[in-house]
């Protein structure tokens, strides 16, 4: 008998469970929530309109950028580069119009003896620790960056750096064995933060930016508060910055509007068309220009080592169906490495190659491979668009007799391979991220002084040439020249063909409508201190 | 023990450094230098062979110092202990949403086989036990966090500060993890107690004109706990491992995604470590399942 009155009650507990999960979706009380809802949305717009337009002092923005920070170091790119500019600060920056503009140094100069960039900073800039930045911090740190001993990553910025000189408390002199172009990227990166914090800076960060550090739990958030002292007067507006880790891509699409984050980074393409649907978000995107999606070759491997196969592998890459397939019909696809609004732009070039499988095949044929070949492409990661990308061009690989077989590579495999050149083709992200399109020529596209994963040497015929074009360009002073040096350069560039641009690499970020003042720069780097909330 | 923990970190060791990958290329990136890559090898110790690695590492094991993170200088102890108690949270509070689940509708439906609650109940099991835990998560998420919300969708508030949003944040992530768990319990409870049932001692218990739920508390559920509770020490001892996929859906701030991290920087201190504290979890839960025997049956104790 009570057996079955357990039975009895738990049958009844499960149907009450039952009934309570059919009633969730719309019990009673909730209808008159989404009778809310709709008044609601009729308010929005009169209130979207009667919006201060006025920044609001206050608030915290939530936001998420997807994986945690491990590593506070400006000079180390390990984790969350883009989020440098709200705590430190360098004394030039990015501007809109793709130049560079004053920050923490008012002006820069070239001086007469073209070795040395003279800096004059501003007075009052206070770090977070309280102690005011002068010149000896600035130099300090311009020769932290020229140390290629201590393995960060602006080394490779400062190259022919020399060492930099205290004028007065607020001249500085960097110099330079010799200036290039790129001079000026290397100091638009270069953060400042003091020397007393540099054993503690890995994880406890000290800058000059709109937001000093308040706590990191590890895997949970980093809170930032807006900093007092900050340089620029009446900034920043916000009170906090809360920036919270969320590595599944789905949960920080839903947190976005949830409403428990104001502002999320790195949006998967396929997600863009989805946020944008939402009433209240605002999807926008780096622009392009920086970083690009190629298919690189590494030029010592047969076939590789002839022309005429890259020729032909460039000609079988259908970019329209790789963005369909891959990018979602969002990318923004390219043949060159230049984007449209840099001065070095060829249109020319730009529809150079064009999807064409019988010239593919033809070239194939001339090169001595009538009947294609067996190879493999090491693809950045065990997923996402880089293998997206390549298994779509496997497939167009294969009409002209291409075997490719596809290598996902785990990112800890993956660099020591790119950088060791342990491979055919990869699937990677490159680029310039440089102002000046001398980075493009001398570093991701090519070859020294940076790393040169392509296998390009000397011995190829054309390469000295290509080089000879691009030094002559680093040196001269005179932009139309330039312009038409690096446009034979690039002309050699594209008709040798050892890379393959795919699309233009752009940062999505979606933002709550209540987000204002924003700004996402060319590198992608993330700027808060004008950032206000209208609720 | 001991000696097991030797043999464990001597082999955790080495094949933590056999696995492809440099700590030094992949945190330089592209464009370093040789001279960088130089400096941060050394700066690592990676530049000593593995053997001479080992024993100093080893050597400042045994004082407890763990050494730092390769890729922020911070004490590995400290990362780690920052996460355990995320860590422990979340895995018993998912083995608490398991039994309370898994414990009446495994008892029902042997209780009443063939049932229509008994074919509920290994429906149940079969979908939760082949739903993917990140599916679950997302849409609790979707359906706690978005629609309704009544939940926050993640996170984990500080316990101190926010002590009704904390225990509303470890809902779901505890809810995503216990199902999976309920799953499996309610199979094992299932099983075995109908194998009890069928034993001379029960129905001398019935014979003997004993109650019902005597008989079922009693005599038959005390002898199927054995089984449960060591399946239930085991998946325990997953969960402190780290349930990844469930942190990673709710930003818990657990060991399992500071293990993942930890793989993909090949930050080879703080790997080894980690691996070092999980093993030992391991085993003392197993330790603690032994004991639990002992409760529950006296002959394992007296044996």
């Amino acid at each position: 008998m009570r057996t079955k009155w357990f039975f009895v009650l738990t049958a009844i507990l499960a149907l009450g469970l039952v009934t309570a999960c059919a009633q969730a979706p719309a019990p009673a009380g909730e209808v008159v929530k989404e009778t809310v809802v709709v008044e609601k949305q009729v308010m929005v717009t009169p209130t979207a309109e009667a919006a201060p337009t006025e920044p609001q002092y206050g608030g915290t923005l939530n936001l998420s950028l997807g994986a945690d920070f491990v590593n506070f170091d400006p000079f180390y790119d390990v984790q969350n580069l883009e989020f440098k500019a709200p705590i430190y600060e360098a004394p030039i920056r990015l501007s809109d119009e793709g130049g560079f503009e004053p920050w923490l140094a008012e002006e820069w100069e070239v001086l007469d003896d073209g070795k040395t960039i003279r800096l004059h900073l501003r007075e009052g800039v206070m770090f977070h620790n309280g102690r005011e930045m002068t010149a000896e911090d600035v130099a300090w740190s311009a020769e932290r960056a020229m140390d290629q001993e201590i393995g960060h990553h602006l080394g490779d910025r400062f190259t022919t750096g020399a060492g930099a000189t205290v004028v007065d408390d607020y001249t500085v002199d960097i110099e330079y064995t010799e200036i290039t172009h790129s001079a000026l990227d290397g100091i638009a990166r270069l953060y400042i933060y003091p020397q007393e914090a540099v054993d503690t800076i890995e994880t406890v960060p000290v800058g000059t930016g709109p937001f000093e550090f308040a706590e990191w739990v590890p895997g949970d958030h980093l809170t930032l508060t807006a900093f007092g002292d900050y340089w620029q007067e009446g900034l920043p507006y916000l009170d906090e910055v809360v920036v919270k880790p969320i590595p599944d891509p789905q949960a920080r699409m839903v947190n976005l509007l949830a409403g428990s984050i104001d502002a999320l980074w790195f949006v998967p393409l396929a997600d863009k068309a989805l946020l944008e649907e939402a009433e209240d978000v605002t999807v926008d995107m780096s622009p392009p220009g920086f970083h690009f999606y190629a298919f690189l070759m590494n030029i010592n491997e047969e076939p590789f080592d002839s022309q005429l196969v890259r020729q032909a592998l460039n000609f079988a890459v259908d970019r329209e169906k790789i963005n369909l397939l891959a990018f979602s019909g969002e990318g923004n696809m390219t043949v060159i490495p230049v984007a449209e609004s840099s001065w070095i732009y060829d249109e020319d070039l730009a529809d150079y190659y064009t999807f064409d499988l019988d010239k593919a095949q033809e070239l194939l044929a001339e090169a001595g491979y009538p009947d294609g070949f067996e190879t493999s492409i090491l693809i950045r990661g065990a997923s996402g668009l880089y293998l997206d990308m390549a298994q779509v061009y496997q497939q167009d690989l294969a009409k002209i007799g291409v075997d490719i077989e596809i290598l996902p590579t785990e990112l800890p495999q993956y660099w020591p391979k790119l950088i060791g050149s342990e491979f055919t083709i990869v699937s990677h992200g490159t680029g310039d991220a440089t102002v000046d399109p001398q980075g493009l020529f001398e570093g991701a596209a090519c070859c020294r002084p940076f790393r040169n994963f392509f296998g390009i040497t000397d011995n190829d015929t054309w390469f000295p040439e290509y080089k000879g074009l691009a030094d002559q360009a680093a040196r001269s002073q005179d932009r139309a020249e330039r312009k038409e040096l690096y446009g034979q350069a690039l002309r050699i560039m594209v008709e040798q063909g050892w890379t393959i641009p795919i699309a233009w690499r752009q940062q999505i970020y979606a933002i709550k409508d209540h987000v204002h003042g924003l700004r996402s720069d060319m590198d992608g780097q993330i700027w808060l201190h004008e950032v206000w909330l209208s609720q | 023990m001991i000696p097991a923990l030797l043999l464990v970190s001597m082999a955790v060791f080495m094949i933590i450094h056999l696995i492809p990958g440099d700590p030094a290329k992949n945190i330089a990136g592209p464009n370093a230098t040789d001279e960088q890559l130089a400096a941060l090898t050394r700066r690592f110790g990676l530049d000593k062979p593995l053997p001479v690695q080992y024993v100093t590492w080893l050597g400042n094991a045994l004082r407890g110092d763990m050494g730092y993170s390769f890729i922020n200088k911070y004490p590995v102890n400290t990362l780690i202990a920052q996460r355990v108690p995320a860590t422990i949270e979340l895995a018993f509070s998912a083995a608490i949403v398991a039994v309370l689940i898994s414990f009446p509708l495994g008892i029902l439906s042997a209780l009443h086989p063939g049932s229509i609650f008994d074919f509920v109940t290994t429906l149940f099991s079969a979908l939760s036990f082949g739903v993917p835990a990140f599916w679950v998560g997302i849409m609790l998420i979707l359906l706690f966090g978005l629609q309704l919300r009544l939940l926050p969708p993640s996170g984990r508030p500080k316990f101190g500060e926010q002590p009704v949003q904390h225990l509303k944040s470890l809902i779901m992530p505890a809810c995503t993890l216990g199902i999976a768990l309920a799953a499996k319990l309610t199979r094992y409870l299932r099983s075995s107690m109908l194998d009890v049932l069928d034993q001379d001692y029960v129905r001398t218990a019935r014979a003997k004109g004993l109650r019902e739920r005597v008989v079922t508390l009693r005599h038959v559920l005390r002898n199927t706990l054995i089984p449960v509770i060591t399946i239930l020490g085991l998946q325990t001892g997953d969960l402190l491992s780290g349930a990844i996929i469930v942190e990673s859906v709710f930003a818990w701030p657990g060991v399992g995604r500071l293990t993942l991290q930890a793989i993909g920087w090949r930050d080879y201190s703080l790997l080894q470590a980690d691996v070092l504290y999980i093993v030992l979890a391991f085993m003392l839960i197993n330790l603690l399942t032994d004991l639990v025997y002992g409760l529950v049956d006296p002959r394992i104790r007296y044996a």
